[in-house]
């Protein structure tokens, strides 16, 4: 099993560190959802873990290399990253940008494996029938899937997701949600993911990473996490949680916006 | 996670359709290439029919003698002047692909990135004020070293701060400004044989290539062509942005500046024999791009050969319109120019956003 350790990590876009102290292990085949308020650096802090950032202190280990000294290809091969969004300046079609996924893999010639993993890619989010069409011609909620079967593509130890469901309608949102969940465990990898909405992170996460004020404030499972006294301290707001299908729900109470 | 490995998915499908068409415009460019090149060697003003003309060529490739006059014309003036429209049109669109994809900006091409007027500058400090950086180089040596100026500048820029594409442009492209300005100025002062000629370098002529230049070109592009051509995968991952590429395993900010400096090695090698030549860097890669779409794999021997269709066509234009020096350069722009803004009205899906 993979292991993900993250140890001190401190960043800052300038001098003022966003992120301080920052420690976690990720180490089970589980989806861990980021959650924390606007601006507090959820996803700086993937991007950190991903090199795309450099850190200012502390390390993030990959099975017990630090990605400080890993070649971006050997990185590339073990750790996927899905973007928000992408902005494309020139046509490419859907099957080309899940292709690139493979890049890692096969900088030349595609092999006839490298197509079947696209394909069951492309399956597995349905995108079968969106292969020909251009990326610019989707909908942002079709862009995320193709950037997440991308992501598949790249077969990852750890596949990082930067708010995936943030265009996506809540059947969709449901959809890839259990997908992702049932991804991790059915290939044992580790799914993280930057995630806005507090009742999908509750109902589909095996753990819960809370980020508040450039730390972890709570680190745990769906229950641990949502409680009302952790989402007034970090998101200001009251609530009530409640039981449904066995896993926590937050209701919003309309006046308690202090 | 059904339907794997179905040899007949929609992916599969899309993947396989894209080749035939593509393939298809390549071969197509190739063909019509020998076809006009077959075409214009028998043009001219000296008295010589077609067939003495394949007469010629033959006798020559067969190593039998000929008229002297006749080999003349056809092997030592026609000959490296077509095989030289051949090699640096498809240098010139190889070369504007690549900085394309390589900077994400479609206008992005050897003139716009300064190189052409930095080589067409190098030529004016030549032929002008007479200065020859390596004596006896000529105008050549002096283009060649004045276009990689603007890659040099580029190069201390990014030492000092990260560069992004979008600065590297713009940079390039004051640079073309400002080397374009200080040529004008030369010819201010330029007097009335020196000004002529620089005038012509600075249009693009295929005249000046010769056998004894012709090697060089051709293995400069060949090279840079199969090297970019090596890296299509890796460009077309480029193109999708800086932390796309990252995240896929490109050192972009490094790669990209080793890209640039590969594809400007080149332009400037094809520009300090020809002159400016303009347009080819830049229409033949959109041209290509409507129709074999993005993917560099396809679209830089696609752009390559359209880009050698292209500079064909213009010279022959040139030497059919005008028996005086028409240069090679106002055909590309004059002809290019209009042809391209009616392929953008009519291509009916964007190429680029």
């Amino acid at each position: 099993m993979t292991e993900l350790v993250v140890k001190g990590l401190t960043f800052g876009y300038g001098s003022v560190p966003l992120l301080k102290d920052v420690s976690f292990t990720l180490d089970r085949p589980e989806l861990v959802c980021v959650i924390g308020p606007n601006g507090v650096g959820k996803t700086t802090l993937v991007k950190c873990i991903n090199k795309l950032l450099k850190l200012d202190s502390g390390s993030v280990t990959l099975d017990g290399e630090d990605i400080a000294g890993m070649h971006l290809m050997e990185l590339a091969r073990r750790m996927a990253f899905v973007p928000n969004r992408l902005d494309s300046v020139f046509r490419t079609s859907v099957a080309e940008m899940v292709l690139m996924g493979r890049f890692p893999f096969a900088q030349w010639a595609n092999s006839d494996r490298d197509l079947d993993v696209v394909d069951r890619a492309m399956d597995a989010l349905n995108l079968q029938p969106l292969s020909h069409r251009d990326i610019s011609e989707l909908s942002s909620g079709q862009m995320q899937k193709v950037l997440i079967a991308r992501g598949l593509a790249q077969e990852p130890r750890i596949l990082i997701l930067d708010e995936p469901t943030s265009n996506l309608d809540v059947k969709h949102q449901m959809e890839v949600m259990g997908f992702l969940r049932r991804y991790a465990a059915d290939n044992g990898i580790i799914v993280l993911m930057v995630c806005h909405d507090l009742n999908l992170t509750a109902a589909y996460a095996d753990r819960i990473i809370m980020v508040s004020d450039g730390g972890v404030f709570a680190d745990g499972s769906a229950w641990d996490i949502m409680t009302e006294s952790n989402i007034r301290e970090v998101y200001g707001v009251e609530s009530k949680v409640i039981d449904v299908e066995g896993r926590p729900h937050v209701i919003l109470l309309s006046g308690g916006c202090r | 996670m059904d339907g794997a490995d179905n040899p007949d998915s929609e992916f599969r499908r899309s993947y396989h359709k894209t080749l035939v068409r593509r393939v298809l415009f390549i071969i197509g460019c190739a063909v019509l290439c020998l076809i006009v090149l077959a075409y214009s060697i028998t043009l001219g003003t000296y008295p010589i029919t077609m067939a003495e003309v394949y007469k010629v060529i033959w006798n020559f490739i067969i190593n039998m003698p000929n008229d002297a006059s006749d080999q003349w014309v056809v092997i030592n003036l026609r000959m490296p002047r077509i095989l030289g429209a051949i090699v640096c049109g498809f240098a010139l669109a190889v070369c504007g692909t690549a900085m394309q994809s390589i900077l994400k900006n479609p206008l992005a091409d050897p003139y716009t990135m300064g190189i052409s007027s930095g080589a067409g500058f190098g030529a004016a400090v030549a032929l002008i004020l007479g200065v020859e950086l390596i004596s006896g180089g000529g105008v050549v040596v002096n283009a060649f070293v004045f276009a990689l100026i603007p890659m040099a500048v580029i190069l201390l820029m990014s030492r000092v701060r990260r560069a992004t594409p979008t600065m590297m442009i713009l940079c390039g492209t004051s640079l073309m400004y400002m080397f374009n300005a200080l040529t004008q100025l030369f010819m201010i002062v330029a007097d009335p044989d020196d000004l002529s000629n620089v005038y012509s370098w600075m249009v693009g002529t295929l005249e000046d290539i010769t056998y004894g230049n012709l090697p060089i070109i051709i293995a400069v592009t060949v090279a840079g062509s199969i090297i970019v051509q090596l890296m299509a995968n890796r460009l077309n991952v480029m193109s999708t942005g800086d932390e796309s590429a990252r995240t896929l395993g490109v050192d972009v900010d490094k790669e990209r500046l080793l890209l640039l400096i590969l594809v400007t090695i080149v332009a400037a090698t094809v520009v300090s024999f020809t002159g400016v030549i303009g347009f080819v860097g830049l229409v033949a890669p959109h041209v290509a791009r409507i129709i074999v779409g993005s993917d560099n794999k396809y679209l830089i021997p696609a752009a390559g050969t359209f880009g050698s269709l292209l500079m064909l066509l213009a010279d022959m234009a040139s030497r059919v319109l005008a028996d005086s020096n028409l240069p090679v350069g106002v055909i590309t722009a004059c002809i290019g120019g209009p042809v391209f803004i009616l392929l953008i009205l009519r291509s009916s899906k964007e190429a680029w956003r």
